[in-house]
């Protein structure tokens, strides 16, 4: 019989050691990018009424949600997602509000993919929702935001993919497509099945350059000045202004040099029907899939009875980890420790004066060994730093570990 | 550049996919010497190649491992992965079927359950939900004809190239579902980082297919 007691189930895992420590570290320093920004932390329940994941999607079954039912039969589901979380918890507020709102959040969401994928069911995510403006400004500080947090946890070479949720929806409607050829086209894209678009446009009962255009930008990407090529090449107003609009994004991120990281990315493929302006996706080599995906979403606050305009992003914490773990090893964050150990004629001294150190920031660990050769061996295969014998009265040995020497120092050194 | 993981599905997808690639200059002796090697390097160090079961090729894909996979549209669609499906190569053509005896196709038509034996499950139950009808999914490894012959299902779901096998079987085609040929399927984040070179490639592969 499997022992069900020492076993955890698909998709979950455990953190411990250095792992854990990285992972808190890059959880710290996203919060403090967030809390410096102004954004106001805020937990939400871990588990509430399914409506708030379903609301407004096509159907009510979503296989992808971890259902729960409650004891009076009312369906709930496990946190999926912490935007429909916050515009929920928007949804209740009072109407008025000062606008706009900052929120941010770190917190972990769960999600059904098919068995056996090797795919985590429970998931970090940190992110950011700034609701109630929508203006270039408030995009740019997104995006800002998010760069600034993985520089922060300790990458740099990552690429910020920004693309417009309008524009393919001007250019289609430029195209003067029927609904349900258009419906097919949509449907082709969210699928990433390019060989389907292409067919069907060039099946579609149209002939006009803007096919071409069209099927050249499902494999398109780069700098500033593909933003301008394609520009020249589009007929459509909406379309032309929508490529302004992320030209004078670049622009506002010029400011502070994020804009060194921006890739023009029109490959259709990308564009989920969820954002309405702005989205942006950050890739790294290495990563399967997007660290950081975010844009702008101004329909969805609506659902929940409010009309307001958003922006934000989330963050996988896990692919961060992932990469950071990647590219530097786990050991590069042993943290500096002191083992303090004592004789019970000094236990009272030895307990104030690591008391002292602690307030300084450092990390010392108490002996629970009484030889001193046990405890220097114990310190070395832990890979401590340092080990203070607090011998007799004021007097302290203080061994370096790596180096093997001592020094003897009174109590007041430290 | 940056090197370029290929997963190839083993076979004659693979040996034509190779083909196509030399077309382009991409060679790679190490794959034609007869070794126990699992990964293999092209001649000009610009690409890496691995051979591996075709339904395992979207898990490389998918989980990033393999920045570039060549495999069946059937298999794409049974993996249910999210790749990007980026080109048609055109070889490999055959497509998937509803197939039995002839005179199932009355009950196929009567709205009433029908048992589907097949490798492809998903397909499968995806096919006959679209089409409002009840359908109970067996799933099999190989030799799917089997099944009417034995009397474990009504009808097949499976690949149909020449007919020949389902022909020698008694078995006929009942509904043909959808073509079928090898694809270009590409992991989303790779297409992204290593975009210049993977874009590329595709062209090239398009220019060579259209000459």
């Amino acid at each position: 019989m499997k022992q069900f007691a020492l076993h955890i189930p698909e998709g979950v895992k455990d953190y411990v050691g250095e792992e854990a420590a990285l992972k808190e570290c890059i959880e710290n320093k996203v919060k403090e990018i967030f809390r410096t920004n102004s954004y106001n932390m805020v937990e939400t329940p871990s588990f509430e009424y399914l409506d708030v994941f379903t609301l407004g999607e096509e159907t009510f079954q979503q296989p992808s949600l971890y259902h729960l039912v409650s004891r009076q039969g009312e369906l709930m589901a496990l946190k999926s997602d912490m935007t429909r979380s916050i515009a929920r918890l928007v949804g209740t507020q009072k109407v008025d509000v000062e606008m706009p709102q900052r929120f941010g959040y770190l917190s972990n969401s769960f999600r059904y993919p098919e068995r056996y994928q090797g795919k985590l069911h429970e998931f970090t995510q940190a992110g950011v929702e700034l609701i109630g403006n929508k203006s270039l400004e408030a995009d740019a500080e997104v995006i800002r935001v998010a760069v600034r947090c993985l520089q922060a946890a300790g990458l740099n070479d990552f690429r910020v993919h920004i693309g417009s949720g309008q524009f393919l929806e001007y250019i289609l409607k430029d195209l003067s497509l029927d609904e349900a050829c258009k419906m097919q086209v949509l449907k082709a894209i969210e699928k990433k099945d390019a060989v389907q678009v292409k067919e069907i446009l060039k099946g579609a009962p149209i002939t006009t350059p803007m096919v071409e255009v069209l099927i050249e930008l499902i494999q398109c990407a780069g700098q500033v000045e593909l933003l301008k090529r394609i520009k020249a090449k589009i007929p459509s107003l909406e379309a032309k202004k929508a490529l302004e609009e992320m030209e004078q994004l670049y622009q506002l991120l010029e400011a502070d040099g994020v804009n060194e990281k921006l890739i023009f990315d029109f490959s259709l493929m990308s564009y989920g029907q969820y954002y309405t302006g702005m989205m942006f996706q950050i890739f790294t080599l290495g990563i399967g899939s997007a660290l950081v995906e975010g844009g702008r979403y101004d329909t969805l606050l609506e659902r929940f009875g409010r009309n307001l305009p958003a922006v934000g992003f989330g963050m996988h914490i896990n692919l961060v980890l992932q990469h950071l773990i990647q590219v530097k090893g786990l050991h590069f964050r042993q943290a500096k420790r002191t083992l303090a150990v004592c004789t019970p004629m000094t236990y009272q001294i030895c307990q104030e004066a690591s008391e002292r150190l602690r307030k300084k920031g450092q990390i010392v660990e108490n002996s629970l060994m009484a030889s001193l050769e046990e405890n220097l061996s114990y310190a070395k295969k832990r890979g401590m730093a340092r080990l203070l014998y607090f011998k007799e009265g004021k007097q302290v040995d203080s061994y370096e570990i790596a180096t093997d020497s001592v020094e003897r120092l009174s109590v007041d050194q430290l | 550049m940056k090197q370029i993981t290929f997963a190839l599905a083993k076979g004659r997808l693979a040996e034509k996919a190779m083909e196509t690639l030399s077309g382009l200059g991409i060679t790679c002796k190490e794959m034609k010497e007869d070794t126990r090697k699992l990964l293999f390097t092209s001649d000009d160090g610009n690409y890496r190649f691995f051979l591996s079961k075709a339904s395992d090729v979207p898990t490389y894909v998918d989980h990033g491992v393999a920045d570039v996979g060549i495999v069946g549209k059937d298999t794409i669609v049974e993996e249910n992965r999210q790749v990007y499906e980026l080109l048609d190569l055109g070889f490999g053509k055959c497509k998937m079927a509803v197939a039995g005896e002839p005179e199932k196709r009355a009950c196929l038509e009567s709205g009433g359950l029908i048992r589907v034996a097949t490798k492809y499950p998903l397909i499968a139950k995806e096919y006959f939900d679209k089409k409002q009808r009840h359908a109970e999914i067996i799933k099999l490894h190989g030799s799917v004809e089997l099944g009417p012959i034995v009397g474990l299902s009504d009808v097949i779901v499976d690949i149909v190239e020449s007919g020949k096998t389902l022909k020698e079987n008694g078995l006929v085609v009942l509904e043909e579902m959808m073509p079928l040929s090898a694809r270009c399927i590409v992991n989303s984040a790779s297409f992204k980082v290593k975009h210049e070179e993977i874009s590329t490639l595709i062209r090239q592969i398009e220019r060579s297919l259209e000459g």
